[in-house]
């Protein structure tokens, strides 16, 4: 899973990071309008971290622009602007979710979960797949009641292929919402992943669809 | 005097020089009237005298007196006399003592015609003319002619009748053709004001500039006034909002750095607290209330708009958040406060309902009643008390939770409302908030 982090304070910025980073997301980050604008419409994000006030576009004029672009990812709105007026101006500009200054890190990663799980059409909170569940809310990984230890990379992997379950998912795609802009996106370095995650389960739950993907699904009898 | 609206100072202004003219110019014409009368009177008694006198003649006594008069000389109550001195000897057209000594004026010459004014036997007011002639035999003589003189006062009363009545006329014609002026010329003053009061109501942005070219600098400085006073509002509100999200944005620095610290919890609430304190001093500032200004907001719209935002923010609870603003009116005053009302009453509710939320927006006596509730588990009677302080918070279910209602509290005393908390029928917390509606009177008005 792939956030962008669009925030000008450097501090708060990259404290916001690393929490995220730690919580298993790959984390982007713009520290103006203008490199929130491009990155927003280049890249495929599972979320975006938004504060309105950035540097040379503000953020609710940043946000008008993805939307109007056709950009759908969804966007959590991260600000100090607390007044109702701010909220319901963000939500109609497109907002998914809002958050006020000061606030918890904890909460920031819970409402971003959510916010990926609902964007993917999964209303539950716990996604299962046979034996295996995926606790969106805690990013925690039980195969027959046992947890599953994986890396950030691994596990954001295995998580995207929970969310988009029995769906095609090409490599690229799997690379795109797994590494960073800086991270090296080599196709095979996927399939070294996706062999480590099946070893880690129980059963095989991840199929290779060959030259389209992967399909995560239950498995094959 | 400087309370009086110009209309009637226009009318008093009028009056009052109407009445001096009136005053100046019927003195002047009753003097005039009056001079008229007593010289055609004057006249008549020469007449009589110089009739009196060619009839005069010496009797076998010796006395000079007329041969012919005319026959109201000497009848009782006709206020006729006259009175011959002649040869040392006094006659006069009928016995009285009272004529007998009455004391005129001694002409000196023929031409020269003496007239008193005397008061008669029954102190009737006469006029006396003296004359000095000659009887037909050559004897001089001193004649005097008295007529009752209340002639006069009869004809310059009725006169000054008259001239009052047409004067009262007159002004009456008058005085409505200045009534007629100044409200024709004073219109567009009535229309700038009505024009200013549509402004304050919220109804015009600005007054609008077609007025006669004497009160259009008015109406332009006015503008100018509102659109200068409109800039340093949005200044004061935007530095006010840019300062406290640069305090925030501080803030959370902070609180992150707490949070790493192991007796940092306390640092925590303290700038949960601080947090707390910007934004509801924000909310003060802010506000509209105290602009003086009132536009209108849409209730029903801003209700929908916040319970569509709270199912966003709520979305993992899953909450059932019901509106009825079928019959919600207006809101008197600016949309961002009515927003930051409801928001925080309905974020309050969602924050402490376990299930289910219900807002209600209706009229009542002219003024708009909302009312949240939800199916938490309520407040005590103390905790109502506290939840309504400013910068009291009930609970610390994280940053900027538990302050809303003492914001509410603090917009709804700005426009004269009042927030009331009690038990819900779902169980949990009743908010009422009492704010002033837009009603037919004002809906008439737009």
């Amino acid at each position: 899973m792939r956030i962008l982090v669009c925030e000008d304070q450097p501090d708060l910025r990259r404290a916001l990071c690393r929490t995220l980073e730690v919580s298993g997301f790959a984390v982007d980050q713009a520290e103006d309008g203008m490199e929130a604008l491009k990155y927003g419409l280049a890249e495929p994000y599972d979320a975006i971290v938004l504060d309105l006030g950035l540097p040379q576009i503000d953020g609710m004029s940043v946000l008008h622009r993805w939307r109007d672009e056709g950009c759908e990812t969804p966007v959590l709105i991260l600000t100090a602007r607390s007044r109702w007026s701010d909220k319901l101006a963000g939500f109609n500009a497109g907002a998914d979710d809002y958050v006020v200054k000061p606030f918890e890190m904890d909460e920031v990663v819970l409402r971003l979960r959510a916010l990926i799980r609902r964007s993917a059409g999964q209303a539950s909170a716990v996604l299962t797949c046979g034996p295996v569940q995926l606790y969106t809310s805690e990013g925690r990984i039980v195969d027959n009641g046992m947890p599953v230890d994986l890396t950030p990379q691994e596990f954001r992997i295995f998580a995207y292929l929970m969310h988009h379950a029995n769906r095609v998912i090409s490599r690229q795609t799997l690379a795109a919402h797994v590494y960073d802009r800086y991270s090296d996106r080599e196709s095979n370095v996927i399939d070294v992943l996706i062999s480590r995650i099946r070893r880690k389960l129980s059963i095989n739950i991840i199929h290779t669809i060959r030259g389209q993907g992967y399909r995560l699904g239950p498995p094959r009898a | 005097m400087t309370s009086w609206n110009l209309e009637r100072r226009m009318l008093v202004a009028a009056l009052v020089w109407l009445l001096f003219a009136w005053g100046l110019g019927g003195t002047a014409l009753v003097l005039v009237f009056r001079g008229a009368v007593v010289d055609r009177f004057d006249s008549k008694l020469e007449a009589l005298a110089a009739g009196l006198a060619e009839q005069l003649e010496r009797t076998a006594d010796g006395e000079v007196v007329p041969v012919r008069a005319h026959p109201d000389f000497g009848e009782p109550g006709t206020g006729w006399y006259w009175r011959i001195d002649a040869a040392g000897q006094r006659s006069m057209s009928m016995p009285s003592g009272w004529l007998e000594t009455l004391e005129l004026s001694v002409p000196s010459t023929p031409v020269d015609w003496q007239f008193d004014n005397v008061d008669g036997p029954n102190n009737q007011p006469l006029r006396a003319i003296s004359i000095l002639t000659q009887a037909a035999d050559g004897t001089r003589a001193t004649l005097a002619v008295l007529l009752d003189r209340r002639e006069i006062d009869r004809e310059i009363t009725t006169f000054t009748s008259l001239l009052a009545a047409s004067a009262l006329l007159l002004g009456l014609v008058l005085l409505a053709g200045i009534v007629l002026l100044a409200r024709f010329a004073l219109a567009p003053l009535r229309r700038l004001r009505a024009d200013l009061v549509e402004v304050e109501a919220g109804r015009l942005e600005a007054v609008p500039e077609n007025f006669p070219s004497d009160i259009l600098p008015v109406a332009e400085a006015i503008n100018r006034v509102l659109e200068r006073d409109q800039a340093l509002t949005a200044w004061a509100r935007k530095s006010a909002g840019n300062l406290a999200h640069t305090l925030k944005t501080e803030l959370a620095l902070l609180r992150q750095g707490a949070r790493g610290l192991p007796d940092g919890a306390p640092l925590v609430a303290q700038a949960d607290r601080i947090a707390g304190i910007v934004d509801h001093h924000l909310a003060r500032a802010t506000s509209g209330a105290g602009a003086g200004r009132r536009s209108r907001a849409d209730t029903a719209k801003v209700v929908s708009a916040v319970a569509h935002g709270l199912e966003r923010l709520f979305a993992q609870r899953e909450l059932a958040i019901h509106v009825d603003i079928a019959h919600a009116p207006d809101f008197r005053g600016e949309v961002q406060d009515l927003e930051e009302i409801v928001g925080n009453l309905m974020e309050n509710a969602c924050r402490h309902a376990r299930s289910q939320v219900r807002a209600t927006a209706l009229a009542d006596g002219g003024r708009l009643l909302l009312i949240v509730e939800d199916n938490g588990s309520g407040l005590t009677q103390r905790q109502r008390e506290e939840a309504t302080k400013r910068g009291e918070r009930l609970d610390e279910k994280g940053p900027g939770a538990g302050l809303g209602l003492a914001i509410v509290n603090d917009l709804a005393e700005l426009y004269d409302g009042a927030l009331s908390l009690a038990d819900s029928a779902l169980g949990g917390l009743e908010a009422r908030v009492e704010l002033p509606a837009v009603t037919d009177r004002h809906r008439g008005s737009d």
